[in-house]
């Protein structure tokens, strides 16, 4: 990403996003930060560089709903989601919502930066879901029966227990499961998953 | 009236007459023995009256008449006896015969009369089986006079139950069996009964054994007054059993209870790890900066390099604040009571919630609010739901706002309300609000205010929910609860 683009920060509580605008501006990044999606929302922005981090539980106004605003607006700027523990499921309904991808929090510094990087160099985010791809396909095609099930699970958000439970497996196997799944899918992140099942139009439409 | 014949006052009596010889055989049989026996005069007159007796009197009859004739040794004679008779379809019926005789030692002849005793046998029939009922009833039932009130019946079920023999009884009064009760109460209870105001009196006591042991019951008094002595009947159900499932039912609710509490703090465990990750974030994320600045050959830099190590200290407390409150509710397992902080108790409730809500939360607590006693859990536990109620109710909406309140409204009690500004509730789901599983929401099992109820009631408070007043707030509804002061 070129560093003289905006990376907006869009975070209601006060220490995350301070923090985050102090880390971002020392690795180089020009920073504007929001304390509601609101406030963002109204704010006079330049939507054709840089990219949105975006909080998903806030009050008021929730990071899904911001993001399906950005939408309406035909915004072609990526949106980094950012989650807290046990939000999967709304995540995942961002990234079907358009969101680029998703980190957990905490999150280390590699990870932010290595999403913003990425989704600098990603088309912008209407266009980047593309359906059907065919190398997709096959990487999908290679998977066993169980890998298969196992990821249908993981792009809704289940939890590796839950997973377990459904599927009348001991966790510890739908770990070994998840670790081959994300190996076949060359995938280095839930999210990457994520964003892949929805491509190939594996994710059901509705949560 | 002229004189009657013997003949016609012999047929005109209800009772049956009946003469016979030495031997036995029958020489008159008035007409009310027909009735009786069912055997026509004709039939019977010259036959042996044994024909009238069912064994044994049959085979015995004549064996009666010669012994007398033998001893002059009289034993039926002059006094009458119950006896059994004999109808021409063979069935029996109880009688009274009394017997005299007639003429003198040469024409000798007897005289009976015969009642019957059919019905009156019926009735004490009927009197001794019900006697028996009443004897044997488990319930406990007593008689006692109405002026002296000493006891004049007990019951097996009574005397059992009490330890006390019908002899000691018959010395003792209802008084002296129920403790708690004054004279002067125990006559306010029968004064109903004996200026016939009302037919029965029904009220709740405890009794006490002999051994000095005691039981809950229900009693229900009346007064017979057809008696020649008017006597009150009591009537008395051992409670014991209900109150024992009342007693179970109050330690399933405070089981009950207990596990809603699991349930609460594993939510506000997740709600407090989801909470914990916050300042981890600005943690990493300072740190992470202050590396990155620390490396930056500028004083500036350097400068805000300590600015964001600073800034990630302060974040560590923040989570160790986090962290503690976590543990201070995990370890609250027990319900204890304790003078408490009413602020604190409503702060940290509010601050446990406050994430779950769009809506703003204003939080007002009456600076004059003593220190109350609680089980702070518990009292936390019906401020988070009250406020997760609201939370629900003013789910979607935008702008809107719950408000805590603690008040003091006298020096008895203070009042802690939830209010929200939402579209309020419906006044027929309002009156069943408090009964288990009463419920409009898809998830849940319509507990959280039945335990609140029985949260608060366990303090002695009242809870109580209304539509909001005022010119302020023609909508939404508030909840509210008291907490007596001693």
């Amino acid at each position: 990403m070129n560093k003289s683009t905006t990376v907006f920060v869009v975070d209601d509580d006060d220490a995350v996003r301070m923090s985050l605008e102090a880390m971002l501006t020392a690795s180089g990044y020009q920073t504007r930060i929001f304390d509601s999606g609101a406030a963002f929302l109204e704010s006079q922005r330049d939507c054709d560089a840089g990219c949105i981090v975006l909080d998903v539980r806030m009050p008021t106004i929730s990071g899904l709903e911001v993001l399906k605003i950005l939408k309406q607006e035909a915004c072609r700027l990526p949106v980094i989601i950012m989650t807290g523990h046990g939000d999967i499921k709304m995540a995942i309904q961002a990234m079907k919502d358009g969101a680029f991808e998703f980190i957990e929090k905490p999150f280390s510094k590699e990870t932010i930066l290595g999403a913003i990087e990425s989704a600098a160099s990603a088309v912008p985010m209407n266009e980047s879901v593309t359906p059907k791809d065919p190398a997709l396909l096959r990487k999908i095609d290679r998977l066993t029966p169980r890998e298969r099930e196992v990821l249908d699970h993981l792009v809704i958000g289940n939890l590796n227990k839950v997973i377990a439970f459904e599927l009348d497996i001991s966790p510890r196997t739908v770990e070994v499961h998840r670790a081959r799944v994300m190996e076949k899918m060359k995938a280095t992140s839930l999210s990457q998953l994520v964003r892949m099942a929805i491509a190939a139009g594996l994710a059901p439409p509705t949560l | 009236m002229g004189a009657l014949s013997l003949r016609e006052l012999f047929d005109a009596s209800v009772d049956g007459i009946i003469t016979i010889d030495q031997a036995g055989l029958v020489t008159a049989y008035s007409r009310s023995c027909g009735e009786l026996f069912g055997y026509e005069a004709e039939e019977v007159i010259g036959e042996n009256v044994k024909m009238l007796m069912p064994p044994p009197y049959h085979e015995e009859h004549d064996g009666y008449l010669d012994h007398y004739a033998q001893t002059e040794e009289k034993k039926i004679i002059g006094i009458g006896r119950e006896v059994v008779g004999r109808r021409k379809d063979g069935t029996t019926f109880p009688m009274h015969l009394s017997v005299g005789e007639l003429g003198d030692a040469g024409s000798r002849g007897f005289v009976g009369i015969v009642h019957d005793l059919t019905l009156r046998d019926e009735a004490m029939n009927d009197s001794a089986r019900l006697g028996q009922i009443v004897e044997e009833s488990v319930n406990e039932i007593f008689l006692f006079d109405e002026k002296s009130l000493l006891f004049t019946y007990a019951n097996e079920g009574g005397r059992l139950n009490l330890g006390y023999t019908a002899a000691e009884l018959k010395s003792m009064t209802p008084l002296n069996i129920k403790p708690d009760l004054t004279t002067e109460e125990f006559n306010e209870i029968l004064r109903p009964l004996r200026d016939g105001e009302t037919d029965q009196a029904v009220f709740d006591a405890v009794h006490q054994r002999k051994d000095g042991s005691t039981y809950d019951v229900v009693v229900r008094l009346q007064l017979l007054r057809d008696e020649t002595q008017p006597v009150f009947v009591a009537f008395i159900l051992d409670i014991t059993e209900r109150n024992e499932a009342r007693q179970e039912f109050i330690s399933l609710q405070a089981e009950f209870s207990k596990a809603s509490r699991v349930t609460i703090v594993n939510e506000m465990a997740a709600a407090l790890t989801h909470e914990l990750n916050q300042p981890l974030t600005a943690i990493a994320n300072y740190l992470e900066a202050a590396q990155t600045f620390s490396a930056l050959d500028d004083a500036t830099a350097q400068e805000k390099a300590l600015e964001c190590l600073a800034k990630a200290v302060e974040q560590s407390s923040r989570a160790g604040e986090i962290n503690r409150r976590l543990r201070s509710l995990a370890e609250s397992g027990q319900t204890e009571r304790q003078s408490e902080d009413v602020h604190v108790v409503v702060q940290e409730a509010c601050g446990l919630v406050e994430m779950i809500t769009d809506a703003n939360l204003v939080v007002e607590v009456d600076d004059n609010i003593p220190a109350v006693m609680m089980d702070k859990i518990q009292i936390q536990q019906i401020i988070t739901n009250l406020i997760r109620n609201a939370a629900d109710a003013l789910e979607g909406a935008t702008g809107e706002t719950i408000t805590v309140r603690a008040e003091l409204p006298n020096d008895e009690y203070i009042m802690i309300s939830v209010s929200d500004t939402g579209p309020g509730i419906d006044p027929e789901v309002a009156a069943n609000l408090f009964k288990p599983f009463a419920t409009t929401k898809k998830p849940g099992m319509g507990m959280g205010l039945a335990i609140c109820k029985s949260i608060v009631e366990a303090h002695s408070g009242k809870i109580e929910v209304s539509p909001n007043s005022g010119p302020n707030s023609e909508q939404g509804t508030t909840f509210r609860f008291s907490l007596p002061l001693s």
